[in-house]
């Protein structure tokens, strides 16, 4: 692939007549492979996220106390803002009662309840953008052999 | 099995690769190095899984704070922009930094699994990076709170 690489970057008239001829291939290749792995991937990637949470779950649900195990639990690690007045406040509804951690299976479930929901969006987002990203990787691809740079979108 | 990837991004090439060493070293990850944030974006994009619908291949990221150009915590912010909420890449970030505002901003992101302090302790970083293999983020959580806390009166003294 390098080898090709460096040929095209050498010679760019002959990458653009190929980059040209090639698109209607390439199109048509983003569009299957792209389908293919707008099913795989999601699938995939939605047995990961649920195996991985319970994991992290339960690993702290064993080794924590339950209002803290919960409280990591529902803590995003995007928004840990008012980080310690929430902990306090998860530490009384444990204490009060309000709140209880489940079981280990209790984890499971949920997880595999809470996550399944966003699976159909998934699955339609990425049936919808497969093909889009699969075309986008061959644009990449050529915008690097013609540069001799990754693309990156900042 | 795979080993887990984990990406360094740090400027100084003979720290860059120490750090790669030190995660080799231990025999359970593989490193790839980044001497900038855009060799940094370079590798999330080349190490995509399944067009970038699944889990990126890189599991770990150990992010340096100061590097010239867009610096580790812009980077952060960018890639944390991309994820959904549900598969964040846990970041390490290494920081030599005595700057109130920029220490006060990164740990009030609350975006990352630790803060390590140079120079680096080796047993800390590999210690670290097997807490986050083992899941162990609520100790993480814990100490990177404490260890914000600390810095911040630190100081502000």
């Amino acid at each position: 692939m390098a080898n090709i690489e460096t040929f095209f970057r050498s010679h760019k008239i002959i990458f653009l007549f190929y980059a040209v001829v090639a698109s209607p291939f390439m199109l048509v290749w983003a569009v299957v492979y792209g389908l293919i792995i707008g099913v795989i991937g999601p699938t995939v990637d939605i047995f990961e996220i649920i195996r991985n949470r319970t994991y992290q779950d339960v690993r702290t649900v064993l080794k924590y106390p339950g209002w803290k195990a919960e409280f990591y639990k529902i803590s995003s690690l995007k928004a840990m803002d008012n980080m310690p007045e929430k902990m306090r406040e998860n530490r009384k509804a444990f204490e009060e009662g309000r709140k209880k951690a489940p079981e280990p299976i209790g984890y499971l479930l949920r997880n595999i309840a809470a996550f399944s929901i966003y699976y159909p969006a998934f699955l339609i987002w990425g049936i919808i953008t497969g093909p889009i990203r699969a075309f986008a990787e061959y644009l990449k691809w050529c915008y690097k052999v013609w540069t001799g740079q990754w693309y990156v979108p900042i | 099995m795979e080993k887990p990837l984990i990406l360094v991004v740090e400027d100084e090439p003979m720290m860059a690769e120490n750090i790669a060493e030190i995660i080799r070293a231990t025999g359970r990850y593989e490193a790839v190095v980044a001497l900038s944030t855009r060799e940094g974006f370079e590798q999330l994009d080349k190490h995509k899984r399944f067009l970038g619908l699944a889990d990126n291949q890189i599991k770990c990221i150990v992010l340096d704070i100061k590097m010239p150009g867009m610096d580790g915590l812009e980077f952060l912010k960018w890639i944390r922009r991309q994820e959904s909420f549900m598969k964040l890449i846990p970041v390490i970030i290494l920081s030599g930094y005595e700057d109130k505002e920029k220490w006060t901003r990164a740990t009030a992101m609350g975006k990352s699994a630790a803060y390590l302090k140079k120079p680096l302790n080796e047993e800390e970083l590999t210690d670290t990076i097997d807490r986050v293999f083992a899941g162990d983020w609520a100790y993480m959580m814990d100490q990177t709170y404490k260890k914000g806390e600390i810095k911040c009166e630190e100081l502000k003294e």
